[in-house]
């Protein structure tokens, strides 16, 4: 496995010679041994089955203790512009699962819990998890792409402070100050975010955990759906967060989740005493979530792949030859291509927008 | 990256987008010759915008004296300085000037766009902290060198100086805040150039705080999003009653008692020039005799502010502010031709933004001696023009005076 992200220009030239070498060396092996296909080298993380209650309310709750857990390794999100991250360098994930949910939690390693965006360059912890919204598809890990769309959950360490400690008002923020009144106070005109329903306004949230959709960088989209429940705590320096979703098929840009069936799922963290945020975060790329044992089939048939995305349930060993052999490349052209302008791609900027 | 032109700086320069010139643009001349530092635009606009809670240190206009106030703290020097150090000793100009179209000369230097690439940004830049924002008129009236006070001050640069700066959004033509904007959520308005943060998209993610070098968008923990001067742009659609459907000029601009403010909208070709209008005050003043200057057009946002630069203010200062234009704008200010003379009249005389003038001569009414060389002065009569051709405002150069007849002394 490649672990996790970690691709640095400099040692792509070398790696790159090096992959095909291996793809041919490998496609030599099978064509010798007809070895019978294996799926993939992306490790697994396999949620084991609990009949205790997993609560979503104590993120470091004891059903965790005997739960399977994979580290998995973090880099600096270095593809498209902000770039940045870096700060968090793994992760250590769990999963379990129910008659009705799934639930995952994250753990990793951060000294500080920033957990206020109050001040003028505070930022905020924060977490994420990435589904493909099309069972079907495993999108790029970069957001996904138009026609690949993710499904991601975020949760915020501000927002679990609004939660245990209120969302702060102004004398919370500066104790000393003194504020007559505010004109038209309530008025909602005069919040023009929570006014247009911008899902970061609103003093309380119905969940710790936003449900988002995106296709691609700059079009992440707060979903009508907030159905995924979570927490995290912060403990020795260390913050563990969980998240729980009931087990459904995945419908309108929701992640599918079904016992004997495996999804896709990447991580994000965001170190918010390093100015993380947005694309600013240490990322991991796409591995496999097994909910229970699956049985994994080998599958023949070939279809034509849209660009950037891989269908799932395909020859893996003929596909990765392929890919081996091709990825190197594509792997340049795309940091050429993103580092040239990735941000672009969703909203035109210079527009005629009107409220 | 897109290769756009920007006329300020005399030469191409890099963008995150291709130019997309809007048909007509905000701009505003303000002249620090005159500003009472009052505050009335600040209190204007903190009253009309800002007032709510979360916007307490927002002050999308505000006026500070310089050089050593600012808001946020030291928001010019600190940029200054993460130019320099992207780019040491480089920040210099070619001073032939190359028609309308570099008037100014060319800019060899570094903007913050091209700087920006070497820290893998669109644009170079920093976020201010709590503590820089907290003190909005911090040096009021602090002049550099007080020992010169005892002797006294001469023109034509003074010992002992400071001056205003009145500040606000600048709408820039190449908005680094629109450029910094991960989620696209900046735009500039196609109508009048005015730059808006969409309050539904923003994330507050503060890339626009950290990239715009003017320091313009801020961060509302209330909304936990980036707000920013709006251009008044309900009043610039001309939605105000009192103009009927004419653009009307914004609030801090309209309030103005020092009278320092004329502000309106220019018209652009889609190539992102100015179209060529001399008839237009912001034009003439800016394009034509070049009096007012961009604030440091070397960052390369190409902002649509324009200043008078303070006639008593060392030159090196000025010229690093406002770039190489500086002396020629002193001197065309200091002894003005006859039919600017006419046009600086049209300062605060009217709400409806002016977008044509005429001026009609009148008796020669004085001759003076400005720095060795005569000026002579006329009563012209200047009419201002609305959107709709029609006639505003008329004002003439020597301003009429009336004696109270004995019966009104001492009244109201
Ligand atoms: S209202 Fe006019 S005179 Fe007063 S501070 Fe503002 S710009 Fe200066
Ligand atoms: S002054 Fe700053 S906020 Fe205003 S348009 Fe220019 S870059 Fe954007």
């Amino acid at each position: 496995m490649q672990p996790a992200t970690s691709t640095r220009q400099d040692n792509r030239r070398l790696r790159a010679p090096a992959a095909v070498l291996l793809a041919v060396a490998a496609a030599v092996l099978i064509g010798l041994f007809d070895v019978a296909p294996v799926r993939s080298q992306i490790p697994i993380l396999e949620a084991a089955p609990t009949s205790v209650a997993v609560p979503t309310d104590d993120a470091w709750a004891t059903v965790w203790n005997d739960a399977p857990s994979l580290r998995v390794p973090l880099s600096a999100q270095d593809i498209a512009f902000p770039y940045g991250g870096g700060a968090v360098d793994a992760v250590t994930v769990r999963s379990l699962y129910d008659e009705e949910r799934l639930y995952i939690s994250i753990e990793w390693a951060d000294h500080s819990a920033d957990d206020s965006v109050s001040g003028a360059a505070e930022f905020s912890d924060a977490a994420a998890l990435q589904f493909s919204a099309d069972p079907l598809k495993t999108p790029p890990y970069t957001m996904g792409s138009p026609g690949a769309p993710v499904n991601i959950w975020q949760w915020k360490a501000v927002w679990q402070a609004d939660a245990e400690r209120g969302f702060p008002s102004t004398t919370d923020r500066y104790p000393n100050t003194h504020v007559d009144g505010y004109p038209g106070e309530g008025n909602p005109l005069y919040n023009p975010a929570a006014h247009l329903g911008n899902p970061l306004a609103p003093r309380t949230h119905a969940s710790l955990i936003e449900n988002l959709l995106a296709e691609g960088f700059g079009t992440l989209t707060s979903l009508d759906v907030q159905d995924v429940e979570g927490s995290g705590a912060w403990r020795n320096d260390r913050w563990r967060v969980v998240f729980a979703r009931t087990l459904a098929p995945g419908i309108d840009g929701l992640a599918s989740f079904e016992t004997h069936r495996t999804a896709v799922v990447a991580f994000a963290v965001w170190d918010g005493a390093s100015g993380d945020r947005n694309g600013q975060k240490s990322v991991a790329q796409f591995i496999e979530l097994d909910i229970g044992p699956v049985e994994r089939v080998a599958v023949t048939d070939e279809q034509a792949q849209p660009p950037g995305t891989t269908e799932r349930g395909i020859p893996w060993v003929a596909l990765g030859l392929i890919l081996s052999a091709v990825l190197p490349l594509l792997a340049m052209a795309a940091i050429v291509f993103y580092r040239t302008d990735a941000s672009d791609i969703g909203q035109p900027a210079q527009r005629n927008w009107r409220h | 990256m897109a290769n756009v032109y920007n006329w300020q700086l005399g030469r191409d320069m890099n963008y995150r987008f291709d130019p997309a010139a809007p048909t007509w643009q905000f701009a505003a001349v303000f002249n620090t010759n005159r500003c009472l530092a009052c505050q009335t635009c600040t209190m204007a606009c903190k009253s009309t915008w800002t007032f709510s809670e979360g916007q307490e240190d927002m002050w999308w206009n505000n006026v500070e004296t310089k050089p050593y106030g600012g808001y946020p703290r030291h928001w010019d020097v600190k940029t200054l300085d993460l130019l320099e150090q992207a780019n040491p000793g480089g920040q210099t100009w070619s001073e032939d000037a190359g028609g309308p179209e570099a008037p100014y000369g060319s800019y060899e230097g570094s903007t913050i766009f091209d700087a920006g690439r070497s820290v893998g940004q669109h644009a170079l830049g920093y976020t201010p902290t709590d503590e820089e924002w907290a003190s909005p008129n911090i040096h009021e009236d602090s002049p550099v060198s007080q020992g010169a006070l005892a002797k006294g001050v001469t023109l034509p640069v003074h010992e002992t100086w400071f001056f205003y700066l009145q500040r606000l959004c600048n709408h820039c033509s190449y908005p680094a805040c629109l450029s910094a904007c991960p989620r696209n959520a900046i735009y500039k308005r196609e109508e009048d150039g005015i730059v808006l943060i969409d309050q539904e998209r923003c994330r507050g993610y503060r890339k626009c705080v950290e990239q715009c070098p003017y320091k313009k968008p801020m961060y509302r923990a209330d909304s936990r999003t980036s707000e920013k001067c709006i251009g008044c742009f309900p009043r610039v659609e001309g939605s105000d009653p009192l103009t009927e459907g004419l653009p009307m000029e914004t609030r801090c601009m309209a309030v103005c008692p020092g009278q320092i403010r004329l502000q309106g909208l220019v018209s652009m070709e889609a190539d992102g020039s100015w179209t060529h209008d001399p008839d237009n005050p912001l034009y003439y003043l800016i394009r034509e005799e070049q009096m007012a200057l961009p604030l440091y057009p070397q960052f390369g946002t190409s902002p649509n502010v324009y200043y008078f630069p303070p006639r008593w203010v060392p030159r090196p200062y000025l010229r690093q502010m406002f770039g190489p234009g500086a002396d020629r704008a002193i001197e065309a200010y200091v002894r003005p031709s006859r039919r600017a003379q006419a046009v600086l009249q049209l300062f605060r005389v009217s709400q409806s933004i002016i977008f044509s003038f005429e001026v009609i001569d009148g008796e020669k009414v004085n001759e003076i001696n400005v720095n060795g060389k005569t000026m002579e002065i006329f009563n012209d009569t200047v009419i201002g023009y609305g959107r709709d051709g029609q006639e505003i405002v008329r004002v003439t150069v020597i301003e009429p005076q009336f004696e109270r007849p004995d019966q009104f002394l001492n009244t109201i």
